[in-house]
């Protein structure tokens, strides 16, 4: 049986993914840490680092899990080191015609943020564990991002459309037996692209925001439970 | 009702005189210019954001590619996620003017700075004027960029699809 805390995880991680299919043309580099102090409070448990690397548009996200390992439950060194990869060659790449933009999504209240932007000279975007602090902080950064939709939904669009994808999602896992491709991910997300305008879609948008206040009630939940 | 104004470093003394023109016209106006000695910046940003009514930007030539201007933008737009804010923006041409503008105000109506005067006019009337900041020919346009979006995320899927039921029937045999 799949615990809740998977759930949660599956759906903030999923929350990054359609914000940035709904919205970006190009190539994205994004990045979650978790705080190390969680690890200490969750000791032998698996804690997710979301990772996700796009070499180009087509290349699915991916979440990678570690584990706390030794006596002192420490963290794998794999969350720094791709840190350091995507800070130098995003600075590597400046004003070149393949430019390597990431986003680091750290949570409220820990030393990440400082940490963050002291090694690489970037603000990490703040997000308290649920689905719509996702949403808002990565469709804040894309809109400020080259390459996205003209004009790129907000953040209210895509919180309100991501019912739909959840829903989709769900069903193509079920088909898949719990064995979805990107493939699949790439299908809900183009059933549920905002469109909004004209009276069909004001009724569609209606029916959307009883959908999301759904996702504030069921989704608000902490990622550490 | 109070008014945040978000400028690059090069634009201060053109954020100066908007802000003292909006204030003659009774309009409460806060930017960078205000942050005490040894306040903490990204602080002040998020807090004042938050309180503002509406948003005033101003343009300048390789604005969209000054860091500490995205940044301040993230912590606006992080703080009107609902869009219910009006966001102005303002071209300042000196030296030329930005050849578009950032994409979260494409479909707004830019101010240009030819005239000052005018200028602080018509962001008042914005301002007093939420909906007529958006630029409606430009939204039209969104109709059709979304649905070719969905167009394009379905193909793929599809195409991939195919690619796997393709990979599958080859390990088959």
């Amino acid at each position: 049986m799949r615990s809740r805390f998977l759930l949660t995880v599956r759906s903030i991680r999923n929350s990054g993914i359609f914000c940035w299919l709904v919205c970006f043309r190009s190539s994205l580099t994004a990045l979650s840490l978790e705080p190390r102090e969680k690890q200490r409070e969750t000791p032998n448990r698996d804690f997710p680092v979301f990772w996700q690397q796009l070499g180009h548009a087509n290349t699915p996200f991916d979440l990678s899990r570690s584990r706390g390992e030794g006596d002192e439950n420490l963290a794998r060194l794999n969350m720094p080191l791709e840190l350091g990869m995507a800070a130098a060659f995003r600075f590597e790449r400046e004003n070149s015609d393949r430019p390597h933009r990431w986003l680091a999504l750290v949570p409220e209240g820990y030393a990440y943020q400082t940490f963050v932007s002291d090694l690489a000279g970037f603000d990490p975007a703040r997000h308290d564990g649920t689905v719509s602090s996702i949403i808002r902080e990565v469709s804040a950064w894309l809109g400020t991002q080259d390459d996205v939709l003209d004009p790129v939904p907000s953040a209210k669009n895509i919180l309100q459309s991501f019912p739909s994808f959840r829903n989709e999602l769900a069903n193509l896992r079920i088909e898949a037996l719990e064995k979805e491709t990107w493939a699949d991910v790439l299908l809900a997300a183009s059933k549920s692209v905002p469109v909004l305008s004209g009276r069909a879609d004001l009724e569609v948008s209606n029916r959307w925001v009883l959908m999301s206040a759904d996702v504030w009630q069921t989704e608000s939940v902490p990622l550490w439970i | 009702m109070r008014v945040f104004i978000s400028f690059a470093h090069d634009d201060a003394n053109l954020a100066s005189r908007l802000e003292a023109g909006l204030r003659s016209n009774n309009i409460d106006t806060w930017s960078a210019l205000d942050i005490a000695p040894g306040e903490d910046w990204t602080q002040a940003i998020d807090k004042k954001g938050a309180s503002a009514d509406g948003y005033v930007f101003l343009l300048g030539a390789g604005a969209s590619e000054n860091p500490q201007l995205r940044a301040e933008w993230r912590s606006l737009l992080r703080n009107d996620w609902e869009s219910k804010k009006p966001l102005i923006p303002v071209i300042v041409e000196h030296g030329g003017v930005p050849h578009d503008l950032p994409p979260f105000l494409r479909n707004r109506r830019a101010i240009l700075t030819t005239n000052f005067d005018d200028a602080i006019r018509e962001v008042r009337y914005l301002i007093e004027h939420p909906s007529e900041t958006m630029d409606h020919a430009h939204e039209l346009q969104s109709k059709s960029e979304w649905v070719k979006r969905r167009n394009e995320l379905m193909d793929y899927a599809l195409s991939l699809k195919q690619e796997d039921v393709g990979d599958g029937e080859a390990k088959t045999h």
